[in-house]
Parts: C-alpha cells; sequence; structure tokens
C-alpha cells in the first residue's frame, strides 16, 4: 500500500492539518498498522504493576512514527489527536474479532482447569462501552471526543484543551458530564 | 432530546459542586413535576465520582488483552507444560512451566511468543532473544536451556529463577548500603559481560533483576536486547522504540536515538540510585508524553543522600553523601558521552568506593573536552564512534596523569590493554571498521611510546609496557586479519617486547619471564612459516623460559596454558616422520602440564578443556608414530574429559563441538584402513553417528549455523564410508549419504565457490557411487559417478587438485567396471587407461593400505576387460605392497588375509596369461 512509507504519513500530516479529510483516511490506515505492530510487541511493564496504558501505547506509536518518517515536532499534538482514534479503533477490533472467535472456531486448546472466569465480561463491557461513547458522540461530538483524547490517547485537561481550542475548565465539564453520562450508560446499555 | 440535554447538563454541573442535603434540596427544586430528569440527574451525580475510573480499567484491560493476553494453562510446548503467566515481555510471555518426564523434574521460566501475532519482525526478536541467550554464560544472567517450535509457535526455556526484585530484596533484607553496592557490582559485570560480547541488553531495570533464595541476583530478560554491530548497522529500526519501561529508560531512548552501552550504564544508574535511596529516580507514571519526555531527558532528579536528608535518615544521608551522590550523578548523565563509558567503569568506581579509594567520577573537564571534540567529529558507524572516543580520551588521560598516582597507572594500563584491545577484537569483524581499527593501533603505539620514554626502571611499568607492544604485535600479525596482516610490522612489536624484557628476566624477574616467553612463543609461531631454525630456537627457548616459571609457581593457571602451547605448537612444527620421536615427546609434556593444571584447578572448565586437547594432539601424534594403541587411549580419555565438560556445561556449544570433534577422532581410529584406521567399523559408525547427533542438536539450537550443519553433513558422510563397506550396510549408507547432498547443497547455495564444501560434495557423489553398486542399483550409480568425474575437472589448479583427482581415479575405475559387467568392453578399456593416467597426480598414496587395494582393484578391472597380462602386473604390484607393509598389530591377520586373496588373484591372472 502506498501509504505505508513514512514519509508519506508526514506528507498525508501535513495536509490533513491543511484541511485534506481524504488524507486522514489514508493516514490513520498507516498509524492504524503501526500502533497495531506495537500493541503486538507490547506491555514490558514492571511485573506486578500495570501491564499496559493506552497512553504509553499510544506515545510509543509516536516515537516510532516520528522516527521513521522524520515527524516533526509541531506534528505531535495532531498526531496524538489521531492516535487517539485509532487506538480505540485497535481495540474495538480487537474485542470484536476475539468474540467472533469465542463464537466460532479458533480458540486454542486449553485445559479443564482454563475456564477464563471473567474473560467474557472484559470484553463485552468494552463493547457496551464503545456503543457508549458513539452514541455520545452522536449527542454532544465534543464530549465523546474528549473522552477519546484523554483515555485511549493519554491527554491530559491542558493537552486536550489546546488541541480542540477551547479552554481546560471547559474540558474539565465536558470530561465530568461525559464520564458520568458513559457511566450510567454502561450501566444500563441500550443493545 | 438536545434542548432536554442542555438542560440536564447544566442542572449537572450545578449540582455536582453542592455535597449531601444541600444536593439533594437542589435536585428536588429543579425537577419538581419531571421525574424523568429527576432520576436521569441523580444517576449521572451516582456515576460522577467513579465512571473515570471504571472506564479507564475497562479501556486498560481490553487493552492488556490485545497485547496478548489468552490462557495458556497447562499448554505443552516440547518437553515443558505451562503452570502460570509470570510476566510479559514486549517479545512475549513467560511461564513457569515444568518438566516433568518420567525422567526427572524440573522448574524452568518459558518464554513464549504469542500465536496470534502473525508479524514477522517479532518472530526474528524473538529468534533473536534466543541467539543472544545462548551466548551469554555468566553467573548473574538467567541460563538458557534449551528452545524449539511447538504448533508453529517458537519458545525458549531459562533458568527459573524464584526471587525478588533486587530493590524488594534489598528493602525486605535490611541490607546496609555497602551490601546493597556489593550485590549491585554483580549485575554490573553481568551487564558488562553482556557489552563483551557485543550485547546490549536495553531494559536494564529492578524488575528484570530478581534475587533468588541464595541471595544471587541474576539479570533476565534479553527480549529487546539487541547486538551492538546490528544496533550499529541498522539504527533506524533496532532501537527497540516503544518496548522499554519508561521509569527506566534512558533519554536516548525516550528520544528513539540509536543505543549504545551507555545507555545501560544510565539504566544501571537508575537501579544503583532506587537500592542507595529507596526511591525512583525518574517516574513515568501519569505523566502525559509530553511530559514523560522532560522528566526524563532534563529534569536530574535529587542526589540520593537529599532523599535520605529528606527521609530524616541523617546516618545514610552522610554515608551517600559525596563519593555515592556523585557516582550516581556520572552513571545519570543526560549526555551519554558523559557517563562511565562502559558497565565496567561503574563498577569499577563502586569497588574504588568499598575499598575507600578515590573516585574516578569526579568532574573531569579534560575527559569531558575530549568527547565534545570526538563527538563533532562524529565518525560514521557507532562503533567506531565508541572506540575512537574512548582511545581519545585514554590519551587525554594518560598524558594528564601518567606522572601521577599509582592509581592512574592503572587505569591508563587497563584503557590501553584491556579497552581498546578488547574493542579492536570485538569490532575486528565489522564490515568497515579497518580504518578505526588502523587508528586504533597507531594511538595505542604512540601512547607506549611516550610511556616508554618515562619508564625509567620501574620494571611494573616496563613490563605493562612490553605486554601492550605484545598485543599490539598479535593485533599485526593475526594472518587471518587481511587488512592489517603485517607480520614484519608484528615481529618489530614484539621485538620490542623482547628487548624490554630480556634485561628484567636476565635478573630472575618471574612476571617477566612469563611475558618473556609468551612474546617468544608469538615470535616463534609467527617465523615458522619463513625460517624454521629461528622459530624452533625461539620456541625452545620459550619453552625453557615457561618452565622455569612453572618451577617457581607451580599452579601459576597462565604459566601452565603457555607451557601447554608452546609444548603443542613444537610438536605441531615437528610433525614430520623423521621426528615423532620429538613430536611425542611434546606431546606428552603437553598432557603433563595439562594434568598438572587440573589438580591445581580442578574446578575450572579450562583445565579439563586443555587436558583434554593435549590428550587429543597426544593421540594425533601417537596415531601418527603408528601407536595405535595409545591413540586411542589419548581420544578416550579426551572423550571421557568432554562429555562431562558437555555435561556440566550444556550450554556452551564450543564444548559441544569439541565434544563432537573427540567422537570424529574415534571414528576416525576405529575407521577404514585405507584411512588409517582399525578396521572396527561398527564402532567407527557409532562415532559418527554421536557426532552427527551432536551437530544436529546443534543445528536445533541455531538453524543457521553453518559450522554444524557442515559438521553434521562430514559424520553422516564419514559414517556411510564405513557403512559401505559394511554387509547390509549399503542401504543406510545411501540414507546418510542422501542427507549429507540435502545439507551440502543448502550450504553451497549461500557459499557456491567455496572449494571445501564443493569436495565433500564430491566425496558424496563417490561414495553415493560405490553404495549404488553394492545394491544393484548400476544406473543411478552411473550417473553419480559421471558426476564425480565432471565436478572433479573444477578443482584443477587449486589446492584440493589431489584430492579430488583421487575421486576422480577411483570413480572412473568403478565406471570402468559398469561398463564391462553390461559388455561394454571398448568403454571399459578406455576408462580404465583414464584411471592409470589420473593416478600419478592424484593422491592416491603410495606404500599403503590404500594403495595396495587400489592396485588389486585395477588388476580385477584388467581381468574383466580380458587382459591378464596387465592384471597379472597390477596384481604383482598389489601383492608386493602387501607384503612389505607394516601395519599395527590389531590389523596383522586381515591383512595376512587380503595379502593372501591378493596373490590368489596374481595366480588366476597369471593362468589366464598363460
Amino acid at each position: 500500500m502506498a501509504t505505508d512509507g513514512p514519509e508519506q504519513i508526514t506528507h498525508l500530516l501535513v495536509r490533513w492539518a491543511g484541511g485534506d479529510r481524504a488524507a486522514l483516511d489514508l493516514v490513520t490506515a498507516a498509524v492504524y498498522g503501526e500502533m497495531r505492530k506495537i500493541a503486538d510487541g507490547y506491555l514490558r511493564r514492571e511485573r506486578t504493576a500495570h501491564t499496559l496504558q493506552p497512553t504509553a501505547l499510544v506515545n510509543e506509536t509516536w516515537l516510532r512514527l516520528a522516527k521513521q518518517a522524520g515527524l516533526a515536532f509541531e506534528s505531535r499534538k495532531q498526531f496524538f489527536g489521531l492516535a487517539a482514534q485509532v487506538m480505540r479503533r485497535v481495540l474495538v477490533d480487537y474485542a470484536r474479532a476475539t468474540q467472533a472467535d469465542k463464537r466460532g472456531a479458533g480458540i486454542p486448546p486449553v485445559s479443564l482447569h482454563d475456564l477464563q472466569i471473567g474473560a467474557a465480561c472484559d470484553l463485552d463491557e468494552f463493547l457496551v462501552l464503545n456503543q457508549a461513547i458513539e452514541r455520545l458522540a452522536a449527542l454532544r461530538s465534543r464530549q465523546a471526543r474528549v473522552i477519546e483524547l484523554r483515555y485511549f490517547g493519554g491527554l491530559n485537561v491542558e493537552e486536550i484543551a489546546e488541541l480542540l481550542a477551547v479552554s481546560p475548565a471547559t474540558v474539565s465539564r465536558e470530561q465530568k458530564m461525559a464520564e458520568a453520562w458513559l457511566g450510567k450508560a454502561m450501566e444500563s446499555p441500550q443493545l | 432530546m438536545n434542548e432536554s440535554w442542555s438542560r440536564l447538563e447544566s442542572l449537572f454541573h450545578a449540582a455536582s459542586v453542592l455535597e449531601g442535603e444541600e444536593q439533594e434540596r437542589f435536585i428536588e427544586g429543579e425537577t419538581t413535576g419531571d421525574p424523568a430528569l429527576r432520576s436521569e440527574l441523580r444517576d449521572l451525580l451516582r456515576h460522577a465520582g467513579s465512571a473515570g475510573k471504571r472506564i479507564a480499567a475497562v479501556v486498560e484491560q481490553v487493552a492488556v488483552r490485545a497485547a496478548g493476553g489468552s490462557n495458556w494453562a497447562g499448554r505443552i510446548f516440547g518437553p515443558y507444560r505451562i503452570v502460570r503467566e509470570i510476566g510479559r515481555g514486549g517479545m512475549g510471555i513467560v511461564f513457569e512451566a515444568c518438566r516433568d518426564d518420567s525422567e526427572y523434574f524440573k522448574r524452568v521460566a518459558l518464554k513464549v511468543a504469542p500465536d496470534w501475532r502473525d508479524l514477522d519482525w517479532l518472530r526474528e526478536r524473538f529468534r533473536n532473544e534466543r541467539q543472544i541467550l545462548a551466548r551469554l554464560e555468566h553467573p548473574n544472567i538467567a541460563r538458557f536451556l534449551d528452545g524449539g517450535t511447538e504448533n508453529g509457535i517458537p519458545y525458549f526455556a531459562m533458568e527459573f529463577v524464584d526471587g525478588q526484585p533486587i530493590t524488594v530484596w534489598a528493602r525486605e533484607h535490611s541490607l546496609g548500603i555497602r551490601e546493597r553496592i556489593a550485590m549491585f557490582r554483580q549485575i554490573c559485570s553481568a551487564v558488562s559481560y553482556a557489552h563483551e560480547n557485543l550485547v546490549i541488553h536495553r531494559d536494564v531495570k529492578p524488575g528484570n533483576i530478581l534475587v533468588d533464595s541464595s541471595g544471587t541476583p541474576k539479570l533476565l530478560d534479553f527480549g529487546i536486547a539487541a547486538f551492538i554491530d546490528a544496533v550499529a548497522a541498522h539504527t533506524a529500526n533496532t532501537t527497540g522504540a516503544g518496548l522499554w519501561t519508561p521509569d527506566y529508560a534512558s533519554p536516548e531512548q525516550v528520544r528513539g536515538q540509536p543505543l549504545n552501552v551507555r545507555s545501560d550504564v544510565y539504566s544501571l544508574g537508575l537501579v544503583l540510585y532506587e537500592l542507595l535511596s529507596d526511591e525512583r529516580a525518574q517516574s513515568a507514571e501519569n505523566l502525559s508524553p509530553v511530559a514523560m519526555q522532560h522528566a526524563i531527558c532534563e529534569t536530574d532528579p535529587p542526589p540520593p543522600s537529599a532523599r535520605a536528608a529528606v527521609r530524616g535518615d541523617r546516618a545514610s544521608s552522610s554515608q551517600l553523601r559525596g563519593d555515592l551522590d556523585l557516582i550516581v550523578a556520572t552513571a545519570l548523565r543526560k549526555e551519554p558521552e558523559r557517563r562511565y563509558s562502559s558497565a565496567a567503569d561503574l563498577d569499577a568506581d563502586l569497588g574504588r568506593f568499598l575499598f575507600s579509594r578515590p573516585v574516578s567520577a569526579r568532574p573531569n573537564t579534560l575527559v569531558y573536552r575530549v568527547s565534545k571534540l570526538v563527538r563533532r567529529n562524529r565518525v560514521a558507524s557507532l562503533a567506531t564512534a565508541l572506540v575512537l572516543l574512548v582511545a581519545t580520551a585514554g590519551i587525554g588521560t594518560t598524558l594528564y596523569q601518567a606522572r601521577r598516582a599509582e592509581r592512574h597507572f592503572q587505569e591508563v594500563r587497563r584503557l590501553a590493554n584491556a579497552f581498546i584491545f578488547d574493542v579492536h577484537d570485538r569490532i575486528e569483524f565489522l564490515p568497515g571498521s579497518t580504518e578505526a581499527r588502523k587508528a586504533i593501533i597507531s594511538t595505542a603505539l604512540r601512547y607506549l611510546e611516550n610511556l616508554r620514554h618515562d619508564a625509567g626502571r620501574d620494571p611494573e611499568l616496563i613490563r605493562e609496557l612490553a605486554a601492550g607492544y605484545r598485543k599490539i604485535g598479535d593485533v599485526q600479525g593475526n594472518p587471518l586479519n587481511s587488512s592489517l596482516g603485517d607480520l614484519h610490522a608484528a615481529m618489530v612489536s614484539y621485538g620490542n617486547a623482547e628487548s624490554l624484557l630480556t634485561p628484567l628476566a636476565a635478573k630472575g624477574d618471574i612476571d617477566a619471564k612469563l611475558l618473556l616467553a609468551a612474546t617468544l612463543e608469538k615470535m616463534g609461531n609467527a617465523q615458522s612459516a619463513t625460517g624454521k631454525t629461528e622459530a624452533a630456537k625461539r620456541l625452545d627457548r620459550a619453552r625453557a623460559l615457561a618452565y622455569e616459571v612453572i618451577a617457581a609457581r607451580p599452579t601459576d593457571l597462565t604459566a601452565l596454558q603457555l607451557g601447554i602451547d608452546i609444548n603443542s605448537d613444537l610438536a605441531r612444527f615437528y610433525m614430520d616422520p623423521a621426528a615423532f620421536d620429538k613430536v611425542l615427546n611434546h606431546s606428552q609434556e603437553a598432557v603433563r602440564l595439562a594434568g598438572q593444571m587440573v589438580v591445581a584447578y580442578p574446578a575450572r572448565p579450562e583445565s579439563q578443556d586443555s587436558l583434554a586437547e593435549a590428550q587429543i594432539s597426544l593421540g594425533l601424534a601417537s596415531k601418527a608414530s603408528g601407536d595405535f594403541t595409545r591413540a586411542e587411549q589419548s581420544y578416550r580419555s579426551a572423550l571421557a574429559i568432554r562429555q562431562q565438560l558437555v555435561e556440566q556445561n550444556p550450554n556452551n556449544t564450543g564444548y559441544q563441538r569439541s565434544l563432537l570433534m573427540a567422537y570424529g577422532h574415534i571414528g576416525d581410529l576405529l575407521g577404514l584402513p585405507e584411512n588409517r584406521g582399525l578396521d572396527r567399523l561398527p564402532e567407527a559408525v557409532e562415532a559418527f553417528d554421536k557426532a552427527g547427533e551432536i551437530a544436529e542438536s546443534m543445528v536445533r539450537l541455531d538453524p543457521a549455523n553453518r559450522v554444524a550443519l557442515a559438521d553434521r553433513a562430514t559424520a553422516l558422510s564419514r559414517s556411510a564410508t564405513c557403512l559401505v563397506e559394511m554387509p547390509n550396510g549399503a542401504e543406510r549408507a545411501l540414507t546418510n549419504l542422501s542427507q549429507a547432498r540435502d545439507i551440502l547443497t543448502n550450504l553451497l547455495k549461500a557459499d557456491p565457490s567455496n572449494q571445501q564444501l564443493g569436495l565433500r560434495m564430491l566425496a558424496i557423489d563417490g561414495l553415493s557411487g560405490k553404495g549404488l553398486i553394492a545394491v544393484g542399483r548400476l544406473n543411478e550409480a552411473t550417473s553419480s559417478l559421471e558426476r564425480v568425474r565432471a565436478s572433479s575437472k573444477a578443482f584443477q589448479g587449486g589446492s584440493l587438485q589431489a584430492l579430488a583427482q583421487g575421486w576422480f581415479a577411483g570413480s572412473t575405475l568403478r565406471l570402468a567396471q559398469i561398463k564391462a559387467i553390461r559388455g561394454d568392453q571398448a568403454t571399459a578399456v578406455a576408462l580404465t587407461e583414464e584411471t592409470i593416467a589420473a593416478v600419478p597426480g592424484s593422491n592416491i598414496p603410495k606404500y599403503s593400505w590404500g594403495y595396495a587395494l587400489f592396485c588389486s582393484r585395477l588388476g580385477s578391472a584388467y581381468m574383466q576387460i580380458g587382459r591378464s597380462a596387465s592384471a597379472a602386473e597390477w596384481f604383482q604390484k598389489s601383492v608386493d605392497e602387501w607384503r612389505k607393509m607394516k601395519v599395527p598389530a590389531a590389523l596383522e591377520t586381515k591383512r595376512q588375509k587380503v595379502q593372501a586373496e591378493a596373490e590368489h588373484d596374481l595366480a588366476a591372472a597369471r593362468r589366464g596369461h598363460g
């Protein structure tokens, strides 16, 4: 695919920043590929501590792409905005694929002791959350975006504010409302 | 909807700043008459506090699973069964697993590359780690056991370290600062060892340093480690970006810049910091990416003593203040070039601290300036830059400090000898390093000249200088070193060492004698190609000196090893039928000294190895002199030692190959008489098969190991050489040969101009011809033999011509026999003539079993084509050979039997003639 080249990614990011929406799909595909690769090879935290934070994954994707593509520091913010979206897509794809896997064939042979308690709930809950975010996006797209940037991109309030060109106080308010709403939606999902 | 949402939103924000009854009153007041809105508002407020955490947890759980989580317990990988997961790395999941054959029970750490990953680069990395681990053997590095593939999933087993991270262990055992440093130094030595083996760990952190129940710290997880040369060559994609742990990452890691040994030094510094202060030096937790970069790349942590002071721990604070703060700060410099240049340097400084000597981690503006200079003139490859940096810095410190204290002298010595030359050796085979190596040599020579000027009469300095010259001579004279190899320059350097040492040695300085002996040994070997008499004189002098040292210090390992080497040199040197007594004498001396070494150091594998090596040399010498009984004894004792070495060091591939070679020697000794063997063919086959099995297991471990592949092919075809002569052995011989052919075909594909491999292929075709005739598959035999005839032409004019010619002659004769059987008289005659024409240039040995057999076969060939006069002529030659042949006692009966056969054939030919 032509979009794989690192130079291409820089170029696309520039086009995207300049308002070219078509470039977004292409650059997303490229970032998606990179992120998948990194997610695959991820997880190198202290054995006892949290093993993976999406934050770190996004950051590492940045480092990787930045190095390969020679991305300028200015592209960084745009990148994180994009990466949060892509991160979400990576995880949703994974969760769906795994669920399909569970229903169909393709499960690796496991012993009888291996009951995988709770494993199914994780994925379901995540997919419910994702659906809720989508519904939220229809109602208040900026709130959905804040959630995405915060939890899938790992940006803090100030960074989100800068990216969305609003005040940090606004971001805080949006986040709070969105969280409460999502919490409620996850409790009583509309399937 | 939108309107009600806005209303809900503003009520939510207004209510969320209120608490308790106040909030309740607000809700009731604002939602009177709208129970739906009221319940929704309450729900929202109820979730407001906890929803954020919950969302984060849900996302994170899926992320964790997406990165490789599925349950593995109970799954089988090779001989191992997974018990539980103990950790995850960028390159795979680590499990506790057990091996519970009927044989024994053993706990291991099993690393598996998860199967839902279909990415080549991951597999590549996984293989990389396996390879790196297999070549690292250090008491403080978790040992590699074995590896393989199960259902397409690669895995390998490592020593299971049941322990705690070093920081936790130190805390729970209330270790004092000095004890912590002593423990930490063991890890420095492990990291330094890895660096010496060209491996950068890149993920040194407490979680990867576990202390076992005996209190031994072990470094684990080389999952993102890399070879230094690979890093230098492909900085773009091997920095392991994104796989390290932010809390223990170096600034260059965070910036995605190329890493070198100093990145590990930084991470070691972080571990040391934590050990000394019980707090992390840097933390990336809860930091946004931008903030993380700032924290790691720009912020210096407070010195450990300050942290202790904050805790109110005055005693620790005063113990840490000064040298230890400084050592930590030096390891943690943000600019790599201002850090310790190696883990060994950090280790050494900590050692100095423990022994209350001045540490080197003082603000050293000179070194700083010099390294800045080097950085400005950065050379293309990292290795080169590293070398030049240290070489130049070495000179800087040298001139600056040489006239000062003893300690500086030691540093200079270490820099010059250990580092410069170590580095030279390490980069020797890196492409494009010739210029850097030249620079090292001329720099080092300049340095030695300067020091020599100031040396005075200090014997220690003189010895150091001489040792320096000797090492330079080694580099200059190394014949493998085609780009630098310069025998004359090497002799000049050795000569400098010799003239420095001779007066000291004459005064009875034992150390000088040892060095002089070592230098003379080098000179003798360097000269052996040109002037034999001079070389022999030097080696004899070296031997006399070495013996004087051994007499004074009977357990000096270096002296003993040197004595063994010199005797082996001399044995090799005299390897000539006229001087077998000398060869035997020197070989026996080597065995005697090696025995002395084993007595002095029974536990050292090196001494066992030397003894085995010496026994092999003695075996070769005994065999050459015709004493097959003693040869067998020597080989057998070498075999026993090497078996033991492999059992005790199962991962040392060097010992494995030595064992393989020992089996090979025994196989040769017991093999066909025409190859100077004892004709105990079944035993020979057994020995070759053992050799083949070892080679096969080495290939399993590392499928790219070309030496092991070639060894396997050799073992298979040697075994076939014997099998083909054994009753009912031809079928098995052919199976072996076809396996060997497959291996060689692949090896030749990668290296088509390799004549050694080509010759082995020739031999396989020749042997196959022989085997196919034995089982009556004459058509296939014909094409095999024709192949030998065609491909032997390629060896004309080369160093292997005579050997190829031997195969040509033998195969041509067999072809003649096939033609004769099939009634093609004319071709049979022509081929037989061709055989005879080929004999003079061939390697078919005169006056020997092989030659006698060959004469008989020619006689038979002539009989088949009805030329009994020529047949009688060749049978006569054969009979003459058998009659005058002296063979080992074990072969005498056989000799008599074949002689009788030849006499019978001769008589028949004469009757046919008469």
